[in-house]
């Protein structure tokens, strides 16, 4: 349904190029929940914001994204807007606490949204607003209020009630719980679930929280420097992991069956995403990287079906998970 | 939101009243007898006795004081030295006059400077930017008297396209009051005062509405607004407009302030027959009473506007009224 | 690890070389500032003096000419010279009273926003009071009190009303910045009040005070121009406003080449001093600027 081929999202500034998306190519069958995990500053808001076209204008955008068999980067500016713009794709925002106008009530800005799209009367759109609330969760007589009178964890609700309105194909949801407590954003995430497998649309969930995904997604991809580094089914990469980078960040995650466990983290820093490095991005901190790993850009290796890895060793992935456990593996790179 | 309007009539009250004592005070300290402030030399003795005990310049000053503020409030403000007119009778006239002007100035540079902002906001494109920023600040920084007599100049005397000054051509004789300032020879006679206010009061509007719709397009919720699939128009005026407006409300009397000083100097210029050039007029006449009811009938605007505009204001934003 | 240190004029030529109007500004300002200083040798007449051409006829609204590079006045004055000289007076009263007005504005701002409660509550209705206030009319009362009016008189006038807004900006900035962490670590080190205001939060808003030092130069040259123009200045003294009064009082409008050029001299001036306070503003607040 959605078939993304070598995006590349650069935004101009004084200070140089900064190339937020590099060839980034997936594809999303319909039904699909994926994740996108990955560093904060890895590319996956510019993804998001690529795809719905709403980037700033100091940004160039390369490559395609097929969706529908369309390509959403060739087209016309009003008929993005009026077919693909939250009717098609929505997107449910990492902070509600800003993406509400604060001078319009809760029920208009829904509205707005329904009205937009369709042709029906305000109440009629005001009515549906009732029932969506209620959807989400919220008391519908909250709906004459003013975004300022309600909680974070209800605005969020709100944000998901206005971003299924109009039963979209594709929901994107931008780190939909970090800005809230940790009840609120089980009770939320287990919504946004429930959502969407009764209205059978597709997800694509971002966060920096692998284990989130790994509860919500049935797929998901390692983002690296607006990079793919790894993709496919969740179980898959989950319990057989090929890349390095995924090996690394398995390890940050404590075990809570575990006492006294050590976390072993990766050291060092994402590359300059202006000075981006010759060849494998993540090679300067890859425990295991060769000098031929620095020559060229890595592709996308199938290693199973449905499982890309951009590494160049894939067949050393046995050695390579048994090394990753041990603290001295990550330490040598120092 | 009753509390923060009740506190803010109460500061009103007290700022006008401090305001008017302070004048009291202030036109004491002229050089002299404080006699020659209210007791024209005009005057015959009887006429002297009568004014004399009417302020109360017998008396202690505290008694002088509340004699003045009674008086004040009641808009008792004696007689022009200059024409013995009762004071308030000619100020009566010479509000309405500069109000008209003052209003259409206001109004048209608000409404034509957030505009303007909106579309710098907009364009935010190098040279448009500059070039509006530049146009606006030498406007901005041409003293209103000098921006009249170019305009004066060019279209007046050179061209011969409006009229020199007054308010309307002498001879003019009206009925009604609206029938003063509803016809084309009031409109002819007011394009040229008009102009250069406008031209001056610009500015203000036009810099602060940019600059809070470059924070109103920066925000979160206009990005989710253009995901809505919204249009652009609909993105820029009801979205980011309608949030950029609450700043622009908050200068509306700081510029009411600064066109009433103008109107001093503006109404010089096109000899408009309002308060300001009563001000200067009753300054050059030594004719104090004027002077003193003048100030303080223009300082008493100017504060009740600045509450007017706190009452619109909690209004408009729903964060306050709720 | 030696920290350079940048003298502050050092500072503030690299924060100005930045921008490209605002550089244009003070080369500008400076320019006249010499300018005004070397106006005594560089002015061809002595503006006070009238002129007779051979025959003993007084020069009289001469258009510009060889003689008379800018025309004559009314009273047959040589207008160049008198422009020249007239900046003096302009430019001093402008920098004095605007730097005056900025020091006082931000001193209160400063202590009102600073210990708040009882001080913050009376110097802000003070403030409200002043605000009150429309700005041109004041000053004609205080002409009146104070006559016969003066230069000095006039300029303390100008003071008296212009230091409110300054005042009010620095404190709602104070305001913001005695929160911040590194204030209430200074107070809990021991630094006294005195310290923490001058050392501590005063630097910081900086910036801020110096868009409104220019600011209040442009107010204050406004000021006295305005009041001049209304005849209320001082007579003896010879300023841009002063020869604009004169134009306008003996009906010499068509005279374009008398008021024009004290005119545009005195746009030019406040223009130059916005765009030197724009840069600051600017650099206070990074989202306003416009490249790309």
């Amino acid at each position: 349904m959605l078939e993304i081929r070598n995006l590349k999202v650069k935004y101009l500034t004084h200070l140089g190029e900064i190339k937020a998306v590099n060839n980034f190519s997936f594809k999303l069958e319909q039904g699909d929940k994926i994740g996108i995990a990955g560093e904060s500053g890895c590319g996956k808001s510019s993804l998001i914001k690529a795809i719905v076209r709403i980037l700033p204008s100091n940004t160039i955008v390369d490559g395609e994204i097929y969706f529908k068999d369309k390509n959403l980067i060739a087209m016309e500016d009003e008929e993005f807007r009026k077919s693909v713009r939250w009717k098609e794709i929505s997107i449910i925002p990492q902070s509600a606490m800003n993406a509400l106008n604060p001078v319009y009530r809760v029920c208009d800005q829904i509205v707005e949204a329904i009205r937009t799209h369709s042709e029906i009367t305000r109440n009629e759109a005001l009515e549906k607003t009732e029932r969506l609330l209620e959807y989400v969760g919220i008391n519908p007589t909250r709906m004459y209020d003013y975004p300022h009178q309600l909680s974070g964890g209800m605005k969020q609700r709100v944000m998901i009630a206005m971003a299924i309105a109009l039963n979209p194909s594709l929901l994107i949801a931008d780190e939909p719980t970090t800005a809230l407590d940790v009840i609120v954003q089980h009770r939320i995430l287990r919504r946004i679930i429930e959502i969407q497998e009764e209205l059978e649309n597709s997800l694509i969930m971002i966060s920096h929280d692998i284990s989130l995904i790994a509860q919500t997604c049935n797929k998901i991809i390692i983002m690296y420097a607006g990079k793919i580094m790894e993709c496919g089914d969740i179980d898959a990469i989950f319990y057989q992991p090929y890349h390095p980078y995924t090996l690394g960040l398995q390890n940050a995650f404590p075990n809570i069956n575990i006492l006294e466990q050590n976390i072993v983290s990766i050291p060092g820093l994402p590359p300059s995403l202006i000075d981006l490095p010759k060849g494998c991005l993540f090679a300067d901190r890859c425990p295991f990287s060769q000098p031929v790993c620095r020559k060229e850009e890595v592709n996308q290796f199938e290693v199973e079906e449905g499982h890309f890895v951009s590494c160049l060793f894939t067949d050393k992935a046995e050695e390579f998970r048994g090394l990753a456990k041990r603290e001295d593996t990550w330490k040598m790179r120092l | 939101m009753k509390n923060y309007l009740v506190q803010r009539g109460l500061s009103t009250i007290f700022i006008i009243l401090a305001v008017v004592s302070l004048l009291f005070f202030l036109f004491r300290l002229v050089p002299g007898d404080p006699t020659t402030l209210v007791i024209s030399p005009a005057l015959d003795e009887i006429a002297q006795k009568r004014l004399l005990q009417l302020y109360g310049l017998d008396k202690p000053l505290y008694v002088q004081y509340c004699l003045y503020m009674k008086n004040f409030f009641t808009l008792q403000w004696g007689q022009s030295f200059f024409t013995q007119e009762n004071v308030s009778a000619i100020l009566w006239y010479r509000f309405w006059n500069t109000f008209s002007l003052m209003f259409l100035a206001v109004l048209s540079a608000l409404f034509l400077g957030a505009i303007g902002g909106i579309l710098a906001a907009w364009k935010r494109a190098k040279s448009f930017d500059s070039v509006v920023l530049i146009g606006v600040t030498f406007f901005q920084s041409t003293p209103i008297f000098f921006t009249g007599m170019l305009l004066l100049l060019l279209l007046s005397y050179k061209m011969g396209l409006f009229p020199t000054g007054l308010m309307h051509e002498p001879g003019f004789d009206s009925k009604t009051m609206l029938g003063t300032f509803l016809n084309i020879d009031f409109l002819h006679h007011l394009a040229l005062p008009l102009l250069s206010a406008v031209l001056y009061y610009l500015s203000l509007p036009l810099l602060i509405m940019r600059s809070s719709m470059i924070t109103a397009l920066g925000s979160d919720y206009l990005l989710i607004a253009l995901a809505k699939g919204l249009s652009n128009s609909r993105i820029l005026f009801k979205h980011a407009a309608r949030n950029a407006l609450l700043p622009l409300i908050t200068i509306v009397s700081l510029l009411t302030g600064y066109a009433m000083g103008g109107q001093v100097v503006l109404e010089t210029v096109y000899s408009w027959p309002g308060m300001g050039l009563a001000m200067v007029e009753s300054v050059q006449h030594h004719d104090y009473p004027v002077a003193q009811a003048t100030f303080g009938l223009m300082a008493i605007f100017v504060i009740t506007l600045n509450f007017v505009t706190d009452i619109v204001y909690c209004f408009l934003d729903p964060r306050i009224r709720y | 690890m030696k920290i350079m240190k940048i003298s502050f004029v050092a500072q503030q030529l690299r924060i100005l070389k930045e921008n490209r109007l605002a550089s244009a500004g003070a080369f500008i300002i400076l320019l006249m500032i010499l300018l005004s200083i070397l106006s005594p040798w560089v002015a061809p007449y002595d503006p006070w003096k009238t002129n007779f051409d051979k025959n003993g006829k007084v020069e009289m609204l001469k258009p510009p000419n060889n003689q008379f590079l800018l025309g004559t006045t009314l009273y047959g004055r040589d207008v160049l010279s008198q422009m020249l000289i007239g900046s003096r007076v302009t430019l001093l009263i402008g920098f004095f009273a605007g730097f005056c007005s900025a020091f006082i504005g931000a001193n209160i701002g400063l202590i009102s926003g600073y210990y708040g409660k009882i001080t913050d509550n009376i110097l802000m209705r003070i403030t409200d009071i002043v605000y009150g206030m429309p700005f041109e009319p004041f000053i004609i009362v205080m002409v009146i009190i104070l006559s016969p009016p003066k230069i000095s008189t006039i300029g303390l006038a100008i003071i008296l009303i212009t230091w409110r807004t300054t005042a009010r900006v620095v404190r709602s900035e104070v305001l913001s910045i005695r929160e911040r962490p590194y204030i209430i670590l200074a107070k809990i080190r021991g630094a006294d009040n005195f310290r923490i205001i001058y050392r501590h939060i005063a630097p910081n808003i900086l910036p801020l005070i110096l868009v409104y030092f220019c600011a209040s130069v442009a107010w204050s040259v406004i000021a006295y121009a305005s009041i001049s123009f209304l005849g209320f200045g001082d007579p003896n003294i010879l300023s841009w406003g002063s020869m604009l009064y004169e134009v306008f009082a003996n009906g010499s409008i068509r005279a374009w080449w008398w008021f024009i050029p004290p005119g545009i001299c005195l746009s030019i001036f406040i223009v130059s001093l916005y765009m030197v306070a724009r840069c600051y503003e600017e650099f206070s607040n990074p989202r306003l600027r416009t490249h790309r």
